[in-house]
């Protein structure tokens, strides 16, 4: 018995989704050991949620693990000491991550 | 977006010590108006994220220089401001009516195929993906993968991944 086996064509259609959104900027750093990235999404998760002491514990935590060079962990981490209106604190890690990171990522980030 | 300036900046405010809050937001300002001035002279087609960025760092400015009594600088930025969110208007709307124009093709095929639109001849290589102009919001098309083919229409401003079945 002949079998026909038909090939069918399709197109598929889908929208285009926002695909810019990158987790990291160009030229940043992303080699970190898996415990301390996981740590640190964590702490983003925990301040997205308002869980702010949670999140700088979780902050320090991925630095500590590995993710001291890394500029977001500082600077979300002062972003949730101001928003816990720790301002003394938040300057000083604003301070800190001026002269560690100079310029430009003080005011990309 | 909160950056390690304007957020100091932010704290100082708090704490009431606007001059140095202001000397915080001159830097985000400055960085931005220059990002801007770059992005602008390379016609960037997404920068009107960073033209709302700019406004956002006048107006920060601003709220500063009223509340150090400078007023008439004040509303300088605060005109910059209103300029910035125009532009990104602008900007946005002309990407948006460039994007409702045009159809993406993605050949998602194990072979090269052809797709014929408008009379239009577009050859694809495997994981090529090209996009193509729309003469109206919905277009006739002529897909021809190997010795198969099959038409239908695609609609202005979508993607289109073309995959071969078999049943």
């Amino acid at each position: 018995m002949l079998t026909r086996r038909i090939l069918r064509v399709t197109v598929f259609a889908f929208t285009i989704g926002l695909t810019g959104i990158a987790a990291a900027t160009a030229g940043e750093r992303t080699d970190f050991p898996p415990e301390a990235r996981q740590r640190y999404e964590q702490g983003r998760d925990l301040q997205k949620k308002g869980q702010l002491e949670e999140a700088i514990r979780a902050f320090e935590e991925a630095m500590r693990l590995g993710m001291t060079e890394f500029p977001r962990a500082h600077l979300y981490r002062a972003n949730s000491n101001l928003d816990l209106k720790k301002y003394d604190t938040a300057i000083a890690q604003y301070t800190k991550f001026i002269e560690e990171f100079g310029l430009e990522k003080s005011c990309r980030y | 977006m909160r950056t390690a300036y304007s957020g100091r900046a932010a704290a100082y405010e708090n704490k009431g010590d606007f001059d140095k809050a202001l000397a915080d937001h001159k830097m985000v300002v400055l960085f931005c108006a220059l990002e801007v001035e770059i992005l602008t002279s390379l016609d960037a087609p997404d920068r009107g994220e960073f033209l709302r960025e700019a406004a956002q760092a006048y107006r920060a400015r601003a709220k500063c220089l009223e509340v150090l009594g400078r007023r008439e600088t004040a509303l300088v930025d605060r005109k910059r401001a209103d300029d910035f969110d125009a532009d990104a208007r602008k900007v946005v709307s002309k990407v948006e009516k460039a994007k409702a124009k045009s159809i993406q093709l993605i050949n998602g095929w194990t072979e090269p195929v052809t797709v014929v639109v408008d009379g239009t001849v577009y050859p694809l290589a495997v994981g090529e993906q090209k996009d193509i102009p729309a003469s109206a919001d919905a277009v006739t098309y002529e897909l021809r993968a190997g010795t198969y083919q099959a038409t239908g229409s695609l609609a202005a401003g979508k993607s289109y991944t073309i995959r071969v079945t078999t049943p």
